[in-house]
């Protein structure tokens, strides 16, 4: 029965045009979605790419002037803007801590239209300050952006549910339903094999479309991206079998239509929403501004005591005393900031990891409800593959935070000990990269949810409607 | 072959069937009248296992319908009033699927032979199905039965709307077939239609099978005044 369901579905679909409608349709919506990913891949890289020639040909300029200062020649800079002085060079010659886009970034913009794509951590700079978001438009906000992400999660199930939603409720008030009864074969078996012809036709077309699309924007076809493809599949498979199981039910096609398009309402819109909506109710992350407001207080607090804190300082870091320090270089202005910044940053701790906390409790409630929808499922899939998940940008900040501190401890013992920047410390300079260890991959688990799904839908199916018993589909 | 106990089948309460018992042996042609809602068609959804009896059985070739529900469908072939095939695909393509279904495969040509000897012209087996007309259709599902050697036929009013020479050709079919062995089983509002071609008649009313007869033991003029002695 296989074989002749293969072929008589092929017939049947390459003769009503409905192939030819959905081919135009799909290669027009991955490609135009790719090419959108692809540009904003592009600005990306391109911001990153002109802020590293500046630092470049900033670190030409340093070296240039580092290397007349040496020679006891005069450049034309303030003394206090010396590249030879660490707190100017700490300040003026930041390294640039980028976050370079992915392989499949254009997969996916995820929370990549929400941060920086680079940020230039500072010698006296605070660390919580560092801006990592940068301003959006709000309507892309709010629409989402039109990348293949967006066409996977929304527009694939609704192509589904139009190719799917009366496979058998059409058969049955066509009248060809009662032939197919007729026959000595389990009709749920029988429309699994066409409903299963259908979903090898489109998941065909669709692999096609996304590895032309892939390929056309330079994307290397690699086993994370055949891993997303299969996670496209089995997305798909999803839809396929809730059209099976609300086939089976036996409704006429116009209740199936309404039914799955209410279930695409509530599954990849209202359940999505809420959950998000509850974790920021449940676990709200407390404003920046005040993170902010509260920092600057404690800092005029401290800037009035900070002979004692420099001795305490002093006290913790004794590796930093010159031994033969007079006290006009060990209490000097400097020394004294950077001194009452580690108090602050110890003081301002337990609220930047109750902000964190917060993050990660919303990111493990999100975890906890995500097999609620499949969409949360998938949609997870793809921002970690595309590399612009929220655990990705979170391990970035985590990233620049280290990197911050190299930098901030590169350079006092300079400040300290007062010596100056050199020009053979250029290549010293501590250089930043992103620490990926701490990131745990959730496409396996999300896979195994996704078969669950699909197993508990299709097993669903068969409890609803035993073999033989077709009373229910003839009715009405 | 086609049999009957005490078959009974109630919509929430109200009966439409009520304790049926008859019998098609092979190469009988059982002719069902009655009016609309007289329970024809509901026996035949009985054969069928479109739905479930509330009382009794219906039994083909010695299966019991309900215990048996696809081995039952392997010795019988149903055609309804309308039969409505695949368009998009030819009538030979029809053909091949529902065949095929039944766990039956022949040779294009084969299959071919069996539209021909169903009636239908040549030139329409490679056409479409959805530019045939009632009666072509009707032929392919005759040719369906031939194709699956069905020991059984049921038939759910299958002339109502072909022309009389159409309906004449239907009934030509039928007792060829017939002729071959086959029990036939047709619901159908055609007095003239069944006395021609069965070769038993049963009227029912209020799902109660009212009147069994011979075809050859009553005339035309007689069968009809009967019929309406009983639906008045």
């Amino acid at each position: 029965m296989l074989s002749l369901n293969i072929v008589t579905e092929l017939r049947t679909i390459f003769r009503n045009y409905w192939l030819a409608a959905i081919t135009i349709l799909l290669i027009t919506v991955c490609l135009y979605a790719g090419w959108n990913g692809q540009n904003h891949v592009d600005r990306h890289q391109d911001s990153i790419t002109s802020a590293l020639e500046e630092m470049q040909e900033a670190d030409d300029l340093m070296a240039a002037q580092l290397d007349s200062i040496e020679r006891g020649l005069k450049i034309g800079l303030p003394t206090w803007q010396y590249p030879s002085s660490p707190t100017a060079t700490g300040d003026r010659a930041p390294r640039v801590a980028a976050f370079p886009p992915g392989n499949l970034a254009l997969i996916s913009t995820g929370q990549s239209d929400m941060f920086n794509h680079y940020v230039k951590p500072t010698l006296t700079g605070d660390s919580f300050s560092i801006g990592f978001t940068e301003l959006s438009s709000p309507v892309s906000l709010l629409m989402g952006n039109f990348d293949p992400a967006f066409v996977l999660v929304y527009l694939l199930p609704l192509i589904i549910i139009s190719f799917c939603y009366n496979i058998l409720s059409s058969e049955k008030e066509h009248g060809s339903l009662v032939l197919v009864a007729s026959s000595p074969l389990s009709v749920r078996r029988w429309l699994l094999q066409k409903i299963a012809v259908r979903f090898v036709v489109l998941i065909l077309l669709l692999t096609i479309c996304l590895l032309l699309m892939l390929m056309m924007n330079g994307v290397m076809i690699n086993a994370e991206a055949l891993l997303m493809i299969i996670m496209v599949w089995l997305y798909a498979a999803f839809w396929f079998a809730m059209a099976y199981f609300i086939n089976l039910r036996g409704k006429s096609s116009a209740r199936n239509a309404i039914t799955l398009l209410g279930l695409w309402v509530a599954l990849v819109l209202a359940i999505p929403s809420l959950i998000s909506q509850s974790a920021s109710t449940f676990y709200p992350v407390p404003s920046r501004a005040l993170l902010v407001n509260e920092m600057r207080t404690l800092q005029a607090e401290l800037d009035k005591k900070q002979n004692e804190i420099l001795d305490d300082y002093l006290r913790n870091h004794p590796e930093l005393i010159t031994r033969d320090a007079d006290e006009s270089t060990a209490y000097g202005w400097w020394q004294r900031y950077f001194a009452s910044k580690e108090l602050v940053s110890e003081r301002m701790a337990p609220l930047l990891d109750n902000y964190d906390e917060s993050l990660k409790q919303q990111q493990r409630w999100v975890n906890r409800l995500s097999f609620l929808s499949p969409a949360i499922v998938f949609r997870s899939s793809l921002d970690h593959m595309a590399q612009t998940s929220t655990a990705h940008y979170d391990n970035y900040r985590q990233s620049v935070l280290g990197f911050a501190d190299e930098w901030r401890n590169f350079f006092l013992p300079m400040v300290f000990q007062d010596k100056p920047f050199t020009k053979a410390m250029i290549a010293d300079l501590p250089a930043f990269h992103i620490e990926e260890s701490g990131l745990k991959s959730p496409v396996p688990a999300n896979a195994t949810i996704l078969l669950v799904m699909v197993a508990g839908l299709i097993l669903a199916s068969f409890a609803m409607s035993r073999a033989g018993k077709t009373e229910h589909l003839m009715q009405g | 072959m086609l049999h009957t106990e005490n078959l009974t089948k109630e919509y929430n309460g109200q009966r439409a069937l009520d304790k049926l018992n008859l019998s098609v042996e092979s190469g009988d042609i059982y002719c069902l009248l009655g009016a609309n809602g007289a329970g024809k068609s509901t026996t035949i959804n009985l054969f069928l296992n479109f739905i479930q009896p509330t009382e009794g059985r219906a039994i083909i070739d010695m299966m019991d319908v309900s215990k048996e529900p696809l081995k039952t469908k392997e010795v019988i072939a149903y055609i309804p009033e309308n039969l409505n095939l695949y368009g998009e695909l030819t009538g030979l393509e029809n053909l091949e699927y529902f065949v095929g279904l039944s766990g039956k495969k022949y040779a294009k040509s084969h299959l071919s032979d069996y539209l021909k000897e169903a009636g239908l012209q040549e030139n329409a087996h490679r056409q479409r199905v959805k530019g045939y007309s009632k009666g072509m259709r009707q032929k392919v599902g005759i040719a369906i039965a031939l194709a699956k050697r069905a020991k059984a036929l049921l038939l759910d009013e299958p002339t109502s709307g072909l022309d009389p020479k159409a309906s004449n050709e239907f009934s030509e079919l039928l007792v060829k077939l017939s002729n071959q062995g086959v029990a036939t089983l047709m619901a159908t509002h055609d007095l003239f239609r069944a006395k021609e071609t069965g070769t038993q008649l049963g009227i029912m009313k209020s799902g109660v099978l009212v009147e069994q007869l011979d075809a050859d033991d009553i005339n035309h003029s007689d069968l009809e005044k009967l019929y309406l002695a009983h639906m008045n």
